[in-house]
């Protein structure tokens, strides 16, 4: 609890440094906010195009509202917290950086992924919720039941990405370039966000909400929130981070064990 | 010239050092392939036409956009150059008897190279393992296209450049190349097939046109704009650029602080 | 004992690259894997309050070294115990009683005021809040650094940047301070001052401090104690300047002419540079008073001097493969 305690002080010390350090360079901070709107405003636009009359499968133009709300939402929260330290830490143990993290009495592993917040993003992830919940209103399921759902699956799934974007890092304790892995990851987010569950059959079911559950993420907090959450969907959420909890932990561990620190 | 082929070979060597990577790379490259697959053969439905695109052509579209895409991306020389400049190391460009452009042009260029011939590679065993999920493209037709690539490369490259040399002035540009990027992609049909987001208002006097839509849509044999007229507006937007690039670089000593060194 | 280590080894894997590109594409499909020794069965052990110096070229182990007793990287063999901890096991009250000032690589944030720097450190060391505000106000007074508290890191001069990278790792009140080249790349008056700080910083505080740095004006000044590491082996543990004396072998003799001279045979002598005024002589120490005498019998004598080697000239012969002796 005391560890836990101090590991939180420390981030929150570091968010706000983050925050001073932002607005020394106006034209980025200004220039992040302009990125996500970008990004969100281009997301809006290709769902138009692709959601033929309005529907893609089974989900109307209301579900993908959810999933397209619920696409910024995440993204917004894990840009904000843990996406720019996790990307940084392939370089950082590539470099000797992570030294200056190792020897200090704070978990190596928090430090590094929550050291490069990005709180600009926050704004990103307000935004997706309002429109998670305003395709809820449309889709008359705005219900307290499915709200507490949709807050427990998405908080895993949040989870989850940590997890499946430290599994791809840890790799730079044995590989020196990892940029085919980031490019992988790249690749997966941007379609699986972009691939509605209906759209998703057959073995690449098991492929994308188990093996590499990035349809998973994507699709689960939606699907949580329209109501149709049986025990299977609940086990498999669980189950999936539980196991990838394990393979982070795993290949963490014995990645801090190889790490040879570059020589200065 | 022999000093910017030397680079060229340097950054070659430096690409297949990490040779996993360099493999790998290639092979995920096959699941922007499949997972678009999945995506629009929901969008399809049971329809067979969306936008003057079959399935087929759709898949190939994206394997196609796949295989140019490196032309666009610079390979992460746009931020060390920046880097350069903000940690004072560009004072080499000023010292030695090399160009930052042409340095930047050539080392780009080696570093797009590789990955475009390994996912060529890939992406030709996938097509003749599969041919039923692609469309049928034309040897002859693809050649025709590799001076309208090489050249949009470079032009591509030229964009970075100026938003690289842009660091003098705004120190941390980073956001302008996120946002570089996102509208590059959105604008040059790496997204999604120009026509489908813009209809019939496809401005091809646009550069970005040239950097994936045009020769993807070139080599499937969609296109009614000759190849000459995609040269000639490419090279007018080359020479224009050129022209705003030397302008920059002879501006820059005056604007270097030299800080770091 | 405060450190102590017993056979303490780490070994590397590389790989070789043929040169040339030719030798990059045959390095895609098979390429050979050697080992680097980087220490070997190294064995030592420290008091409290010792100041060690480390020595040795570059590669020869030091920094892995470091690395080992930090718990960054883990031994291939051997023990390791520092503060009754073992490094490699990363315990947090273990990471609280040491730290770690590298010169090449800083930790401070460079946008930001070093005082915001050393607020982070006191979250993360969770330096309770009176500690801190004395600690901070005796160091920066210590390192006089009071008027740049306030100032970005982007803007500090090297010197003032280390002052405060040293600030930084003293705040929690370490029992060990590891010192990696914290002198590097600054200017004779600011390792001057650096020095001197550490000096007081050590005695009052009574910080135990390992030190490596390739000006031996650092190690004369701060250690007593000197370990010499040569291709990761300990080559030598013991006073430094019985150390140095032994490679002390010869004087060098300056004389100036007010006439032109040809000098007699005298043994035992070398002459480096001599135009018939001006005569440069080496000499073994114990030959000085005979060649001085014959030197003077010539007369004529404008200006004479007598100076021992250059100190970095014996740190040198100590790196080089000679004997060295205990």
């Amino acid at each position: 609890m005391k560890n836990i305690r101090h590991t939180f002080n420390v981030i929150l010390t570091l968010a706000k440094m983050q925050v001073s350090k932002s607005m020394i360079y106006r034209y980025s901070f200004w220039g992040a906010f302009l990125c996500d709107t970008s990004m969100f405003l281009i997301q809006l636009l290709i769902f138009k195009v692709i959601a033929q009359d309005g529907h893609i499968g089974s989900w109307n133009v209301y579900h993908l509202t959810v999933f397209i709300g619920t696409y910024m939402a995440l993204d917004g929260l894990y840009m904000a917290t843990y996406f720019f330290g996790l990307i940084e830490l392939p370089w950082k143990i590539r470099s000797g950086n992570l030294d200056l993290i190792i020897i200090k009495p704070v978990s190596t592993l928090f430090y590094a992924a929550f050291s490069s917040l990005n709180l600009g993003s926050i704004l990103q992830f307000i935004t997706g919720l309002i429109v998670v919940f305003y395709g809820a209103v449309k889709l008359h399921v705005f219900y307290v039941p499915h709200i507490i759902q949709f807050i427990i699956i998405f908080t895993l799934m949040y989870v989850l990405m940590f997890l499946l974007m430290l599994c791809i890092r840890c790799l730079s304790f044995w590989m020196t370039k990892i940029n085919s892995f980031a490019m992988l990851e790249d690749t997966l987010i941007d379609f699986s966000f972009k691939l509605p569950s209906p759209a998703i059959r057959g073995g690449w079911r098991i492929v994308l909400f188990a093996v590499l559950p990035y349809g998973l993420m994507a699709n689960m907090p939606s699907e949580a929130i329209f109501g149709e959450f049986s025990i299977r969907k609940w086990c498999l959420c669980i189950g999936v981070v539980a196991f990838f909890s394990l393979l982070a932990f795993v290949l963490w561990k014995f990645g801090r064990c190889h790490y040879d620190s570059a020589s200065s | 010239m022999k000093k910017y082929v030397q680079i060229m070979s340097l950054e070659w060597k430096n690409a297949i050092i990490y040779r996993t990577d360099t493999a790998l790379s290639a092979l995920f490259s096959v699941f922007t392939v499949v997972l678009a697959y999945l995506l629009w053969s929901a969008v399809f439905g049971s329809r067979e036409i969306v936008d003057g695109f079959t399935l087929p052509q759709m898949v190939t579209y994206y394997l196609l956009s796949k295989i140019v895409s490196p032309f666009s991306q610079g390979g992460g020389i746009q931020n060390e150059f920046s880097d350069e400049i903000k940690s004072g190391a560009y004072s080499k460009y000023i010292v030695k008897p090399i160009s930052p452009l042409g340095y930047f042009v050539f080392a780009s260029f080696a570093r797009m190279i590789l990955p475009v011939l390994l996912n060529t590679i890939v992406m030709a065993i996938a097509m003749i393992s599969f041919p039923q999920y692609f469309l049928a493209l034309h040897p002859a037709i693809i050649i025709t296209a590799i001076p309208v690539l090489l050249l949009s490369g470079i032009l591509s490259m030229l964009i970075d450049y100026l938003i690289a040399m842009s660091t003098f002035k705004l120190t941390d540009i980073s956001f302008i190349y996120i946002l570089k990027n996102i509208f590059t992609m959105l604008l040059s049909g790496g997204l999604i097939p120009l026509n489908m987001l813009l209809g019939d208002k496809i401005a091809m006097w646009s550069p970005f046109s040239y950097i994936i839509y045009y020769p993807v849509m070139l080599c499937m044999g969609k296109t009614n704009i000759s190849i000459f007229t995609a040269i000639g507006v490419i090279s007018v937007w080359i020479a224009i650029l050129i022209l705003v690039a030397r302008f920059v670089q002879h501006l820059a000593p005056k604007a270097f602080e030299g800080v770091g060194i | 004992m405060i450190i102590e280590t017993n056979n303490l080894t780490k070994e590397f894997k590389y790989f070789e690259k043929p040169e040339g590109l030719k030798g990059s594409v045959q390095s895609l499909f098979k390429r050979e894997t050697k080992i680097k020794t980087a220490l070997s069965d190294f064995t030592f052990s420290a008091h409290e309050g010792e100041f060690i110096g480390l020595m040795g070229a570059n590669g020869a182990g030091k920094t892995t070294l470091f690395k080992m007793l930090t718990g960054i990287i883990h031994p291939t063999s051997g023990d390791v115990s520092v503060s009754g901890y073992i490094p490699a096991k990363g315990e947090v009250a273990f990471k609280k009683s040491f730290a770690v000032v590298m010169g090449q690589k800083s930790q401070l944030w460079w946008d930001l005021p070093a005082s915001d720097s050393l607020l982070l450190n006191k979250a993360i060391y969770e330096i309770p809040d009176k500690q801190y505000r004395d600690n901070v106000k005796y160091f920066v007074k210590l390192f006089d650094a009071q008027k740049y508290l306030s100032v970005p890191v982007r803007k500090l001069s090297l010197g003032e940047r280390m002052k405060f990278e040293l600030i930084n790792s003293l705040l929690h009140a370490p029992k060990i301070l590891f010192l990696d080249e914290p002198t590097i790349g600054l200017d004779a008056v600011a390792q001057r001052q650096i020095r001197e700080m550490l000096k007081t910083a050590g005695r009052e505080r009574g910080i135990t401090m390992l030190l490596t740095s390739h000006y031996t004006e650092d190690l004369l000044e701060l250690t007593k104690r000197c370990i010499v590491l040569r291709s990761g082996q300990k080559i030598y543990d013991g006073d430094m300047n019985h150390l140095l004396s032994q490679y002390t072998t010869d004087s060098t003799i300056h004389i100036e002419f007010s006439t032109q001279k040809t000098l007699p045979t005298i043994p035992h002598i070398n002459i480096e540079q001599q135009n018939g005024y001006v005569f440069s002589i080496r000499t073994p120490q114990d030959k000085i008073s005979i060649v001085l005498q014959e030197l003077l019998s010539l007369g004529d004598v404008n200006d004479l001097t007598v100076s021992d080697d250059d100190v970095t000239l014996l740190v040198e012969r100590v790196f080089k493969d000679e004997v060295l002796c205990q």
